[in-house]
């Protein structure tokens, strides 16, 4: 029963999202406003009962002070960061603020040299012994598009700027390559909308007609 | 009026109060320096005690009859108050513009904060600097400048007086024109009376300068009200439009109305489109005929990326633990919900566990009631034998929800062991798990390239454990560089997850059913257009009269020196599917008539047909059965352990049922195509032989689709049904999306043609 019930607030719910297709209006907001309360309290609930419970349970209720320590400083440091939305006391979030910035390009810079620059530098040269053709393809398209996002240029007397014609040619393939890529990224986007439109349809008409 | 006012402080002090100690000739001095003042002497009261201020306004040296009527006359009249047009008076234009500056106040005058202010102004200020400037010879300055002064010096000092200054500030004169003033009855209480065009004005600028008065519950910004006012409604500006703004209800409601909550006008075209658009992804619902394109194969290809997830997936020992990152949100979840099905089925079939984290909480909620619906298919759970319902933190873990994106992934793969500690809901896992090398494959289901990225910068690096990646058609352009790195595979959008399923014997009961028809039978034919994967015709019309099943299921071994082709048919005619290599165990089906062509199923689930003649048929012993390898179920964790001891190895056992290809090929069709010959445990509800054996997909008859068109309707787990509709919607809408922005594109151009012809 409480199914059947879900069923048909979901179905409710997608006629409400679908409305948008008219105009903008009441309902389709009501739908999304829903949507996002929803989201936002279960994150909530998960982050309080998976996140945070577990850790104060293992850290500052811990028997051993070491863990108590290491679990009140970054327990301190994050209610810093509450204060940031004081106007008063906004600059002592700061502190945990820098940490999270920090550690947050520290861990991505050196998880981006593992795990992207280096690997995909071995593939590419893998390829490249591999498959001659894919590889000078491949070659090509990197060196060209890094051309293209060079900005350096030679400042003429008038007062404008202009760039060597060799660099403004390999900048054009790389543009054809930026596009190519981007083409296929619009191209998969919309696969993924009508993927997500059938299943809708299908919800629907399965809603409707029992199929 | 001024002197009145100036006297009256003085006048209305008590003779008797401290205010007669005070010097005040210098306010005497000042006032007579500004000329407010004449030299009249100073006014006396009539009485130095006086408390009636009738009789002291009475005793005051004014003649009053001669000024109250005419200012009575003047603001009790309900007309227009024009004080331009009184300060253009004679009386003001004959007076002396009298230029005064604080230098000549007598000495003393001048206030601290006047002299400070004074010294800025001369000194400090920026004004005051570029007064100080002088002006270079236009010998000195650019040509360019220079022509800049001769143009300048071309345009008259005076203005016309008409329209000119629109011309030039065009929208200016009527903001900075003075409104009408419209005059009421003089008092103290009485507010100012203003025109409408004067409040408009007024509300202007408290939007443009922020006061400290009481919120009012809409205020428009400054860049909200330019865009707002009646003089932004044509772009393109003309004198017309400008100078006469649009006064109509719509322009006063929209006024009135909350930016972003503005009544969008109903656009034909976009809901052209929207409608074109969605009857073309509806019609392959209805009719048959508008179901455009092939389904998606049935196998995938040789090599291909989802061949190499579906073989890493298929080589899962069993008891590992894999990790599962399902990280995306409902809004993809209509596209990625079958992948984690077919993923996490494959798992639960190599008899290991799911332990399914994610950085997006809904991830995680819809992993766990997607494996919850697991249960409702009593079909599967007979296939894995598992003699009760599948249980979190005993056969499968949703235990970690990782917060800060990359931090937490960075977190969860240094700390792997205490954030695996509780799970979604807080409770104890009873997960023991050393680091990320204890996980036999990291799956993340994902429909963002930046997941992709950060399993692949934060996990794959400190683990040897094949990464497969599964992600939608809108991430697959990014995914695919570090699939290929990582070497563990790409499934993209929902043609893999149709072909996964469909190779994992996962499909929904449409598609078995199709499976089955592919063998050619006594019913109707289906409506539907046959998979990619049918056989030929003329492999079905010699195989179909003459196929005999194995009364007993037997296994054969490919005794070739070289590997042998498995064809779809008994022919050499038949095409090649497979090439099998000497020495694999494959499962026997069936024959032929005259038996020289074995119908087999090779290791990874594909059927054909092989030469008799390259294979060593045996009869196969007796098959292990399913619930060897089913997962330690939670009683057997509990049982003689307490919460807190590992609840099982964190490794699979050595002994694992895999003593021999032969015996595991032979179990693991087994456990796949005849689960009804598992041990079914004596609490398992009986249920209907529904799963297609090795015999009645070889040997349909009319009771085998009539006992498989019921599972049509019932769709696998939460699924929804209409699969195949989808597939084609899907193409159909891609389709009409090609068309419709091919005609957008040329319309556009044929504009664009257009306004330039007329231009011309």
């Amino acid at each position: 029963m409480s199914d059947q019930i879900g069923l048909w607030v979901g179905f409710i719910l997608t006629l409400m999202v679908f409305s948008y297709l008219l105009v903008d209006n009441f309902l389709y907001r009501l739908a999304t406003y829903v949507f996002v309360g929803l989201a936002a309290g279960f994150v909530t609930i998960v982050t309080v009962e998976s996140v945070l419970l577990p850790w104060i349970r293992t850290t500052l209720f811990a028997s051993d002070v070491n863990s108590k320590l290491l679990g009140a400083i970054p327990m301190v440091l994050g209610l810093l960061l509450l204060l940031k939305g004081t106007a008063r006391f906004n600059r002592l979030g700061n502190l945990g603020l820098a940490f999270v910035v920090g550690i947050g390009t520290a861990v991505a810079l050196v998880g981006a040299i593992s795990g992207t620059l280096l690997p995909l530098a071995t593939a590419t040269s893998g390829s490249v012994a591999a498959n001659a053709l894919d590889g000078f393809i491949l070659v090509l398209g990197v060196i060209s598009t890094l051309v293209y996002f060079q900005y350096l240029a030679q400042r003429v007397p008038g007062g404008a700027t202009r760039r060597a014609l060799v660099i403004r040619a390999i900048g054009a393939v790389g543009q054809g390559f930026i596009v190519v890529t981007l083409g296929a990224l619009y191209g998969g986007a919309i696969l993924s909308g009508l993927v997500v439109f059938g299943e809708r349809i299908a919800f629907i008409l399965q809603r409707i007609g029992g199929g | 009026m001024i002197d009145e006012e100036s006297a009256q402080p003085v006048a209305s002090q008590p003779a008797s109060s401290g205010w007669d100690a005070i010097e005040d000739p210098p306010e005497e001095e000042f006032f007579s320096a500004l000329g407010m003042i004449d030299n009249k002497p100073p006014i006396e009261p009539s009485a130095p005690g006086f408390t009636d201020i009738d009789s002291y306004l009475a005793s005051l040296p004014f003649d009053q009859p001669q000024v109250t009527p005419e200012a009575g006359a003047v603001f009790d009249q309900p007309v227009d108050f024009d004080l331009d047009a009184i300060l253009s008076g004679s009386e003001f234009a004959d007076a002396p513009a009298t230029q005064r500056s604080p230098q000549d106040l007598a000495p003393g005058m001048t206030e601290d904060w006047l002299a400070q202010l004074q010294a800025n102004v001369e000194e400090v200020s920026a004004s005051a600097i570029v007064r100080q400037k002088e002006d270079r010879p236009v010998e000195e300055l650019p040509s360019r400048l220079q022509r800049l002064r001769r143009l300048s010096e071309q345009i008259p000092d005076e203005l016309p007086p008409d329209d000119a200054l629109t011309e030039v500030l065009p929208g200016l004169p009527p903001t900075l024109a003075p409104a009408p003033f419209v005059g009421g009855t003089l008092g103290l209480v009485q507010e100012v009376t203003l025109t409408p065009e004067q409040q408009s004005k007024a509300n202007l600028l408290q939007s443009l300068v922020p006061t400290d008065a009481a919120p009012q519950p809409f205020r428009m910004s400054a860049i909200e009200a330019t865009y707002d006012s009646p003089y932004m409604s044509d772009l393109e500006d003309t004198p017309e439009t400008i100078l006469e703004p649009v006064k109509s209800k719509a322009t006063r409601k929209q006024r009135a109305r909350r930016p972003g909550e503005k009544r969008q006008r109903l656009r034909i075209d976009r809901l052209l489109v929207a409608v074109v658009l969605a009857a073309a992804m509806i019609l392959p619902f209805f009719i048959a005929g508008f179901r455009v394109g092939n389904l998606p194969p049935a196998e995938f290809a040789a090599g291909s990326p989802a061949q190499i997830v579906f073989d890493e997936m298929d080589s899962i020992p069993s008891g590992a633990l894999v990790l599962v990152g399902v990280e995306y949100s409902p809004a993809s979840a209509a596209e990625l919900d079958a992948m984690t099905n077919a993923l996490v089925r494959h798992i639960f079939l190599r008899a290991a566990y799911p332990v399914v984290v994610s950085g997006n909480p809904l991830g995680l909620m819809r992993a766990a009631n997607l494996i919850e619906s697991i249960n409702d298919d009593a079909d599967f759970l007979a296939r894995i034998g598992a003699t009760e319902p599948l249980q979190a933190n005993a056969d499968y873990f949703i235990v970690r929800y990782l917060p800060g994106s990359v931090i937490g992934l960075r977190a969860f793969s240094e700390d792997t062991a205490n954030l695996l500690l509780s799970d979604i809901r807080g409770q104890a896992s009873k997960l023991v798990v050393r680091s990320l090398d204890d996980f036999a494959r990291v799956v993340v289901i994902t429909d963002r390239a930046e997941d992709m990225r950060s399993y692949a910068e934060q996990i794959a690096p400190l683990t040897d454990a094949p990464l497969v990646a599964a992600v939608s058609y809108g991430a697959a352009p990014l995914a695919e560089p570090y699939a290929r790195t990582h070497g563990g595979g790409l499934l993209v959008g929902l043609g893999d997850a149709y072909t996964y399923a469909s190779t994992l014997g996962l499909a929904t009961i449409n598609s078995l059913a199709e499976r089955i028809r592919i063998i050619p039978t006594d019913t109707p034919a289906p409506t539907q257009p046959p998979p990619a994967t049918q056989l030929p015709a003329t492999a079905l019309a010699s195989a179909t009269p003459t196929i005999m099943p194995t009364p007993e299921p037997q296994t054969a071994t490919v005794v070739s020196r070289q590997a042998v082709n498995m064809r779809s048919g008994p022919s050499t005619d038949n095409n090649v599917l497979a090439a099998v290599p000497s020495g694999a165990s494959v499962l026997v089906l069936g024959f032929n008539a005259d038996r020289s062509w074995v119908n087999v199923q090779i290791e990874d689930g594909r059927q054909g047909w092989i030469s008799a003649a390259l294979l060593e048929i045996r009869e196969s012993g007796a098959p292990a059965s399913k619930r060897n390898q089913i997962p330690p179920r939670r009683q057997d964790i509990d049982e003689g352990e307490d919460a807190t001891s590992p609840a099982r190895p964190t490794r699979p056992p050595s002994a694992t049922p895999t003593a021999s290809p032969t015996t595991l090929v032979a179990e693991t069709l087994e456990a796949t195509i005849t689960p009804t010959r598992t041990t079914a445990p004596p609490s398992t509800t009986p249920r209907p032989s529904r799963t297609p054996s090795p015999t009645a997909t070889l040997e349909p008859t009319s009771e085998a689709t009539a006992e498989a068109t019921p599972e049509a309707i019932a769709p696998s787990g939460r699924e929804t049904g209409y699969r195949d509709e989808r597939w084609y919607a899907m193409n159909l809408g891609i389709i009409a999306s090609a068309l419709i922005i091919t005609f957008g594109a040329v319309v556009n151009i044929a504009r664009g043609l257009l306004r330039r012809g007329r231009r011309r």
